[in-house]
């Protein structure tokens, strides 16, 4: 079993792998998008308070759940950074936080919009949304840090330091939100807490999430492969695959 | 004398000796404690002079006012918490002490805590005046920053930690920490407010106090792990 | 289907341009998470062929 958990952490087998399996979760991701969005563009049904426009929630809410998974995912790879020091760990982290933070963006921007029509307004700071907000704030700190830090090894420590302490915090932080919002919205109409959707409706989330979330990996892990490059370039393996795709311009 | 005849001095005295080099250097350097101080009086001036000199209206966002000017005050006299030591080799010698680096840490934040908060809370009630704070709410205000300042110095250590062996600092010390200020501001700014309206605030007081408690068991673990790779 | 024609359907009971600029937006953003990395692997390669231009030929050791 030590053998496989090592092997997960050696960066020329996570090359080889992703290479093999990407383009199946790519396939899968288009699927269920294509799936979700046009089943709940079409067929899903309109509620009766808020029309068509609950149609929107079919990509705010897996990029809103999303946006908060990759921060976890962000943390547990940099605790695994702190603790084995696998600097494979470290690539898909680096990896996550950008695409993590484009999720968030999609989530505040969706939810926006769907304000407008819903609320009246573009903007409402209710928990949900603030939360969201300082979630893109936590994103973006991460981004900075490593930006600022050059040498590698320091910034990968430093930014799984940030994603610890921040992982912490967000629990801390929603709940201080929540209470700050019941005390300035006592009566505040919170779009996704209804009374229980019908299957019909909320059904259609399920491939839009699952695909969204492939889509993540996908993504993440295209990202991660050429970081990997870039990291091990003066490695054997790493040279023998560069040659090999300069050689072939087409192969990615 | 210990067997392998190294002298090792106790933890509270290195702590004091500690407490006392930071005090000093704060004692040279009072514009270490003076600038966070004019800095919180002139971002409390320019908001009647932004939004409306007018008493009650200055008085409802009079705690959120202060208490933002108290954390980005706090967060200007962070920035060279560790980078002075870094730059001149001190840090090293901090890691290499024989004391746990989570004592010596806290101690750091400690004098960071009594030389640049304190007297930001002390003052605080005074600007509350200026900004027509209900007197009723002058006890919560200055409660409030007693158990709230510590918090901004032990979780802002962390970001200053990080930091310290960037030379370009600056603004991306409030981008890492700010958010992690968010429950902070919340709680002590919602205990001034709810103390303007007659309201029981000691509910806001005791989750400060708890994240006060939180702050000083988990916060040097970070902050020493930040030093450390600093330093590497 | 929940609507009639292609008109009902781009037209969203009136809400048409929240919809539509929602999803806009999503895809947009999807869109460049899928080219970022792409071009990012893509000048990387660049990179790398100059420099083993550069040092490759005649050298035999890393």
């Amino acid at each position: 079993m030590w053998n496989w958990l090592h092997k997960l952490g050696s960066p020329p087998w996570f090359y080889r792998m992703t290479g093999n399996w990407l383009p199946w979760i790519g396939a899968a991701a288009a699927l269920l998008l294509g799936v979700g969005v046009t089943w709940g563009l079409l067929f899903a049904p309109q509620d009766y308070q808020q029309g068509h426009t609950v149609r929107i929630m079919y990509i705010h809410v897996p990029a809103a759940i999303l946006a908060q998974s990759a921060y976890m995912m962000l943390a547990g790879a940099g605790i695994v950074v702190l603790v084995w020091r696998v600097r494979l760990a470290d690539m898909f982290a680096e990896a996550c936080a950008p695409v993590g933070a484009s999720m968030t963006l999609v989530a505040l921007f969706t939810g926006s919009i769907w304000g407008k029509p819903t609320w009246g307004t573009y903007w409402e700071w209710d928990a949900r949304l603030t939360s969201v907000l300082i979630l893109l704030f936590l994103y973006v700190g991460m981004i900075a840090l490593r930006a600022a830090i050059r040498e590698a090894e320091a910034a990968a420590r430093a930014c799984a330091i940030l994603a610890v302490v921040g992982m912490v915090n967000i629990p801390i932080i929603k709940y201080s939100v929540e209470w700050w919002n019941t005390l300035h919205q006592p009566a505040s109409f919170s779009v996704t807490e209804k009374p229980a959707m019908p299957p019909e409706m909320w059904l259609p989330l399920l491939p839009c999430l699952f695909g969204l979330y492939l889509f993540f990996f996908y993504v993440v892990l295209q990202r991660t492969r050429t970081t990997a490059l870039r990291r091990e370039r003066r490695k054997q393996w790493a040279r023998a695959e560069i040659c090999r795709q300069l050689e072939v311009p087409g192969a990615v | 004398m210990q067997a392998d005849g190294m002298v090792r001095p106790s933890l509270t005295r290195a702590l004091g000796a500690q407490l006392r080099r930071d005090l000093l250097l704060v004692f040279r350097h009072p514009q270490d404690v003076v600038n966070p101080l004019a800095f919180l009086v002139m971002v409390t001036t320019l908001f009647p002079l932004a939004v409306t000199p007018e008493p009650s209206r200055l008085a409802e966002i009079a705690p959120g006012v202060i208490w933002v000017g108290a954390l980005l005050a706090t967060l200007l006299s962070l920035d060279n918490l560790f980078r002075g030591d870094a730059d001149d080799g001190s840090l090293e010698l901090l890691l290499l002490a024989p004391h746990a680096l989570y004592f010596l840490v806290l101690g750091r934040a400690l004098a960071h805590w009594l030389t640049v908060a304190l007297p930001l809370a002390v003052c605080a009630p005074l600007l509350g005046y200026l900004l027509s704070l209900a007197p009723a709410a002058m006890g919560a205000l200055f409660l409030a920053l007693l158990i709230g300042t510590p918090i901004l110095s032990l979780v802002g250590a962390i970001g200053a930690a990080l930091l310290a062996g960037v030379q370009r600092g600056g603004v991306l010390l409030f981008l890492l920490v700010l958010p992690l200020f968010v429950p902070v501001l919340v709680f002590g700014a919602g205990a001034v407010s709810a103390a303007q309206q007659g309201l029981d605030y000691s509910g806001q007081l005791a989750i400060l106090g708890a994240l006060l408690a939180l702050a000083v068991t988990l916060s040097p673990f970070a902050t020493g792990a930040a030093l450390r790779i600093t330093l590497s | 289907m929940q609507f009639d024609s292609m008109a009902a359907f781009i037209s969203m009971g009136g809400h048409g341009r929240y919809i539509w600029t929602a999803y806009g937006l999503t895809f947009a953003v999807l869109a460049w998470n899928l080219l970022a990395p792409w071009l990012a692997q893509r000048s990387f390669l660049a990179d790398e062929a100059r420099r083993l231009r550069r040092e490759e030929p005649g050298e035999g050791e890393t």
